[in-house]
């Protein structure tokens, strides 16, 4: 035998090669996230400030917390705002889905894509805008309303309700996005076959339809209670002089105003920390049950719209007015507010001005302009290419190492944004790395806190390339590298791209992990919006949140078009 | 992964950065150094050259400033003079700064070379607890002597509490009134229940000497009064209350940080308000020092130098509108034109130190009363 | 070196705890086409991705063409992308982003070929599989049975050792598929290629095949040419894999001068062509004849004929399949024609010929 060949010196080593990639990549994944936290951990249990030299173990911090009526109280409160939001998200976002999947609704997928909107303007942007028109007295609406001869207060911005409303209008697309797919996959013969039997359309909605997505409902529902009960500027905005506390925004108090406490801080953190993993444990279950009841095999049935009929024109003006309400009016008053001298429902001329804009483009926040341009570039472009290389390794690994990367890299996505701002504060300020106070510390957060929503945009585009695609490569003599590059990248190249517009607009939104973050050199749009309510006013917070949408608008518009483009020749896979 | 053709046209970009800085470092700065060399002849006579020329070397000062104090303007006011240093800012408020001071110098990392505050008490311990420098500006004898604690922090202006009114959203007979309030326990007038709003006592060196007054002058249970008379809506800082006021939300504020902040601002820009001082007025000064370890110390000492400067004084003042410390700073600020301004006759003379060992109990107090 | 393409010896895999692939041994000829047939989990994929290189066996030892690409022993493994093995697939994984010519012309790129010279093999290939006109077109614009010559055409431009094909016809409808079969043939035997074919039809298997390897659980239970394997079955199992067998067990064989009979347990008896090696025998429905019982011009009748009742008739057109009921025994047969009803009374004539002795499974 007169062949060359590679000789694999023994079995172990040979599967050891195979997984040497996954298991660095975990190993990354796992620091990214996981040593912040062990520092925060850590941080709850010393008596001093993050980097203090005199500090030592204690369990003071824990026995203060839990010993205080207000953590309980904010933890019910935490808990509350997120499922109040999860319901309310539900039932609209189930209501939205049906209409688009099932429904012969005139111009759905166009409602589709305005209604999507929300979920692109963060929860912050969306408090600004109801602060200026549901404040008691001089919101614009109550102001309208009283000159319309009503009496009272019509919405109170500082009020429960409006705390859900504005988290639950951010998160309904995101419950009906999440849905539609199995709505559509539902065969609807299967409501036929009810119809036949005698039960009428509402009837076969309630009984057939309803219980087959249910579980899909519930899994996106303990989402969004995750994603909700996060959320630090709804509740230190609109609750706090209702003194509504939650978790978050005591870390946020704990941290911003005098006298700190790093420690109490980190305490927090833990235990909303604890909960978030918890709601992945759920959710994670839910799902595992949700594929039990999957209808769909093989090709997608055609599915029988079902006729609005007479309907047609009350159900577009009922999504017209959501519409309005949960993005046309907040974004019109965040526009108008930007431009008045200061905020008042009494509009003259007068009070009209460019001066926010002007110091929007000027000097420290021009910087904190281009630093959010760069770090959502950056974090959009480091996400995009782990998040891809990630769920390449989830997919085409085999054994426990698959599943463990799946996990972390989905409570990645759980960890809380102010929960991640304190484990970093304490793990970078206690390292002997020059990260602390650089725009790094920063680029660094984002990318932990949105590496698992890249792996799973990415991950689902993955799951439509078969590996026989590759493998019909690889016995064509091609290697790793020349398979990804000119098999594997191009058949994904459309989902990275719309990861990338995804993370972009993450990067541009984030505020909870930043605030704790950012220094004078690092400062972002979203944290000078967030200064700006102390500072020059919320005309100016007004200003910088509606800069920030431009480029949102602008970043949505590029998806569209490069999606539209690279669309046409891989409608075959689709 | 930047694609070739967007590399190719940033080359010549990055050439262009790369030479016009390298050429204002080359030949335009020694030009600025002797300007701020014969600044310093006027003003600062005393100063040594080194520190003029040590500051032109490490081209950069790092402000950490009270949220508000820095403007951009102030920041080209001191430019203008010292072209050779750049001038970053970060803002935040007292409690934070405090915080990002503490950390970063504990852990070694110290970003900050001036830092400010509205608290003399938290600066005094700061000082005992070595994060700040001791440096004494020659300069810095032209700041009375009350505003500063000679080498550590020196006073950059003042800053008065005072009462704070929507005139469009009060009655003629309130507006009466209130024009004719003289001290401090008239505030709890019930007139204003459910219609006003205020600080928390965690808000900052403003707050904290308002409640110090009540709680030293007007009683331990004068916190009650107010809550009964008010049932004021409470804030974590104090702007938001200011902005709440002028856009009608509320009308009545019983203590509010004035010359500086959102009341000023707004005032400025025309919206509804008024404002007025009971006696004896309260008021802090907002006060710089050099942060220890400061990574641009002679650049630090400059700025030190300047801020209590007869020149810098009255940037301060007519910039961010802060109260003149001396009489012979001209202050130019528009409300003291109005006529409804009346400035403070007396001051409380206050005692730092207590403020700050009584702190733990006021924020119990406040805790009691207001629950929160 | 010997005229075998691809020689497999001793061939074990697992998965975790279960036994997917176990002692496998396998001769091919050069020009020869073999394939692997067997019901769902019965290892032949594995076993195909094996010699691709795209599993890691545990055990045993691959040749292709002269070349040691595995052994367990010696630890010698090479990746598939360095075995030129050419390979199909269930899906075509025909690439979606490249244009047919790209598909075609990507193991010659791979391979550094100057472009002229690619061109031309391409052009050649193309025209091979009948698709010349449609070099510049996206997959997604062709049908099914397209792709999927398409992929035959990729597998085969880099002139492969062994073209290992993975059930490729399984997703064409069967009018398309009974075509595709005899092409591929075609093309496959002009162009002299040695292959492996995995699937789980006995008509695919049949008509493409030099030699059928029957697996079952892992191993190789039978093979043989497709001719001989049909007719002359060792195993029960791949009697009623390939086809449909009715199942004669007897009590006893005996032999009587030079002849050889054997005895049903109700004491009837049948003769045998010859000494049998067991009691198990089977009998292809299409072997059996039935006779009216008064009818004559029944060649031989009284000679292995069995009196039954027609139980059960299914009638498909072209023929009818009757369930003939014999004392204990239910003989599936099938007529041309409708031939008997329900309820007729009938004699089955077994040909001893017919009866052929296979180990039980």
């Amino acid at each position: 035998m007169s062949v060359a060949v590679s000789a694999v010196p023994t079995k172990a080593a040979w599967r050891m090669g195979e997984n040497a990639p996954h298991a660095t990549l975990l190993v990354a994944i796992s620091l990214l996230t996981g040593l912040p936290l062990l520092f925060m951990v850590f941080g709850s249990l010393w008596s001093a400030a993050p980097g203090a030299p005199d500090g030592h173990l204690t369990l003071a911090g824990w026995r203060e917390v839990l010993g205080s009526a207000d953590l309980w109280r904010a933890l019910g409160n935490t808990l509350l705002l997120g499922t109040a939001t999860a319901v309310v998200s539900a039932v609209i976002g189930t209501a939205l889905a049906f209409l688009f999947a099932r429904v012969d609704l005139p111009g759905a997928r166009l409602w589709e894509s305005l209604l999507t909107i929300s979920l692109y303007l963060s929860p912050f942007m969306l408090t600004l805008a109801w602060v200026g028109l549901a404040g008691p007295q001089a919101g614009f609406v109550n102001v309208l309303w009283k000159n319309l001869g009503g009496s009272g207060t019509l919405l109170n911005a500082y009020s429960f309700p409006c705390m859900v409303w504005v988290l639950a209008s951010h998160y309904v697309p995101y419950v009906f996005l999440s849905l539609l797919g199995p709505l559509r996959a539902i065969d609807s013969s299967l409501e036929e076959a009810s119809l036949v039997l005698g039960g009428g359309r509402v009837r076969g909605f309630f009984k057939i339809t309803l219980p087959l997505i249910f579980p899909a409902i519930f899994a996106s529902g303990i989402m969004v209670t995750i994603l909700a009960a996060e959320n630090f500027a709804v509740p230190t905005l609109l609750g706090r002089t209702q003194n509504f506390q939650t978790i978050p925004s005591e870390i946020y108090l704990w941290l911003s105003y005098e006298p700190t406490r790093p420690g109490l801080a980190a305490v927090a953190g833990v235990i909303l920390l604890v909960m978030s993993l918890l709601g992945v444990v759920a959710y994670r279950r839910v799902i595992r049950n949700a594929s039990r009841f999957r209808t769909m095999t093989g090709k997608p049935k055609r599915i029988q719209p079902l006729a609005l009929g007479k309907y047609r024109w009350p159900v577009s003006l009922a999504l017209s007015a959501y519409l309005a309400a949960s993005v046309v009016v907040p974004l019109g008053a965040l526009f108008v507010g930007s431009l008045l001298k200061y905020i008042t429902p009494n509009l003259k001329w007068s009070l009209f001005t460019l001066q926010q804009y002007e110091r929007a483009l000027s000097g420290d926040n021009l910087t904190g302009l281009i630093n959010s341009v760069v770090l959502a570039v950056g974090t959009a472009t480091i996400v995009t290419l782990l998040g891809a290389a990630v769920s390449y390794s989830v997919t085409r690994s085999k054994g426990r190492g698959r599943t463990v990367m799946d996990y972390v890299s989905v409570a990645g996505a759980a960890v809380p944004g102010i929960v991640l701002g304190v484990g970093m504060l304490w793990a970078y300020v206690s390292m002997p790395l020059p990260i602390y106070g650089t725009i790094w510390i920063l680029l660094i957060a984002y990318v932990a806190r949105f590496l698992a929503h890249g792996v799973r945009v990415c991950g689902s585009t993955l799951l439509h390339v078969s590996s026989e695609f590759e493998e019909a490569a690889q016995v064509l003599g091609s290697g790793l590298l020349s398979r990804l590059r000119r098999i594997v990248f191009p058949l994904i190249a459309r989902g990275m791209a719309s990861t990338w517009i995804l993370i972009f607009i993450f990067t541009l939104n984030e505020v909870s992990a930043t605030v704790i973050l950012y220094s004078p050199s690092n400062i972002t749009l979203a944290v000078l919006a967030w200064q700006s309510l102390e500072m020059q006013g919320a005309m100016q917070a007004f200003a910088f949140a509606c800069l920030q949408t431009a480029m949102i608008f602008f970043a949505l518009l590029v998806m569209r078009l490069v999606v539209g483009r690279v669309a046409d020749p891989e409608a075959a896979y689709r | 992964m930047i694609p070739r053709f967007a590399r190719q046209a940033l080359r010549p970009l990055a050439a262009l950065v790369a030479a016009a800085s390298l050429s204002t470092a080359a030949w335009g700065q020694d030009a600025d150094v002797a300007k701020a060399q014969a600044w310093a002849k006027q003003h600062a006579p005393k100063l040594p050259a080194e520190v003029i020329a040590g500051a032109a070397k490490e081209g950069k000062v790092m402000l950490y400033c009270l949220n508000s104090s820095c403007p951009p303007e102030l920041v080209s006011a001191f430019s203008k003079t010292f072209p050779f240093i750049k001038v970053e800012t970060y803002r935040a408020s007292g409690g934070a700064l405090a915080e990002r001071l503490t950390s970063e110098v504990r852990a070694n990392r110290a970003i900050a070379d001036i830092w400010m505050n509205s608290s003399p008490a938290v600066a005094d311990r700061f000082a005992k607890e070595g994060l700040l420098a001791n440096y004494t500006p020659v300069t810095g004898e032209l700041v009375p002597a009350k505003w500063r604690h000679d080498g550590y922090w020196y006073g950059i202006g003042l800053l008065h509490m005072g009462i704070a009114w929507n005139p469009e959203k009060v009655t003629p007979q309130e507006a009466a009134w209130l024009d004719k309030v003289s001290s401090w326990d008239q505030v709890a007038n019930p007139a204003f229940k459910g219609r006003s709003a205020m600080a928390h006592v965690r808000a900052g060196g403003t707050a904290h000497i308002a409640y110090a007054y009540f709680r030293e002058k007007l009683g331990a249970n004068f916190l009650d009064k107010l809550n009964d008379a008010l049932a004021p809506v409470i804030y974590q800082s104090s702007n938001p209350v200011g902005e709440r006021l002028v856009a009608g939300e509320y009308a009545f504020i019983p203590h509010t940080p004035t010359d500086i902040g959102s009341l000023a601002t707004y005032f400025k820009r025309g919206a509804p308000v008024r404002w007025r001082y009971p006696e004896p007025a309260l008021a802090l000064p907002y006060l710089a020092s050099i942060a220890a370890n400061a990574p641009h110390p002679n650049a630090a000492r400059l700025f030190m130098t300047w801020s209590s400067s007869l020149e810098g004084q009255s940037a301060w003042v007519n910039i961010t509108g802060l109260a003149p410390m001396r009489p012979d700073v001209k202050d130019n600020r528009e409300f003291t034109k109005t006529d409804w301004y009346r400035a403070p006759k007396t001051y409380w003379d206050v005692d730092w130190a207590r403020i700050d060992q009584e702190m733990p109990a006021m924020t119990a107090d406040f805790k009691r009363v207001f629950n929160k | 070196m010997s005229k075998q393409a691809v020689l497999v010896e001793g061939l074990g895999k697992s998965f975790g705890s279960s036994k997917v692939v176990s002692e496998v041994s396998l001769a091919i000829g050069a020009g020869e086409i073999v394939a692997l047939l067997g019901p769902s989990g019965c290892g032949k994929t594995t076993t195909l991705r094996c010699l691709a290189g795209l599993e890691h066996p545990d055990e045993g030892r691959i040749t292709i063409g002269g070349r040691v690409v595995f052994d367990a022993a010696s630890r010698v493994a090479l990746p598939p992308e360095k075995r030129n093995v050419g390979m199909m697939f269930q899906s075509y994984a025909v690439w979606p982003h490249m244009t047919i010519f790209e598909n075609v012309a990507y193991g010659l790129r791979i391979q550094g070929l100057p472009a002229s010279e690619i061109r031309s093999r391409v052009e050649a290939g193309l025209r091979d599989v009948g698709l010349a006109d449609k070099a510049s077109r996206f997959p997604a614009t062709l049908s099914g049975g397209e792709q999927q010559r398409v992929a035959l055409a990729r597998s085969m431009m880099t002139q492969p050792g062994v073209l290992l094909m993975d059930e490729p016809l399984s997703n064409l409808d069967l009018k398309l598929r009974e075509r595709m079969r005899l092409e591929l043939r075609d093309v496959l035997k002009r162009l002299g290629v040695t292959a492996v074919y995995v699937t789980h039809d006995q008509a695919d298997a049949m008509v493409l095949a030099d030699r059928l390897v029957i697996m079952s659980a892992g191993r190789v239970i039978e093979m043989g040419e497709p001719r001989q394997v049909y007719e002359r079955p060792k195993s029960q199992f791949a009697s009623e894999f390939l086809g449909t067998a009715n199942v004669v067990d007897f009590a006893a064989v005996e032999a009587d001068g030079d002849r050889h009979y054997g005895r049903l347990p109700d004491g009837r008896r049948l003769e045998l062509a010859d000494e049998p090696g067991g009691l198990r025998h089977i009998v292809r429905p299409e072997r059996i004849q039935l006779v009216a019982p008064g009818a004559s011009g029944s060649d031989g009748a009284g000679e292995n004929v069995l009196e039954g009742e027609v139980a059960q008739s299914v009638y498909m057109g072209n023929l009818t399949y009757h369930t003939v009921r014999t004392g204990e025994l239910a003989l599936l047969v099938q007529t041309t024609g409708a031939g008997p009803r329900v309820g007729e009374r009938v004699h089955a004539w077994l040909p001893r010929a017919a009866l052929v002795c296979v180990a039980p499974t």
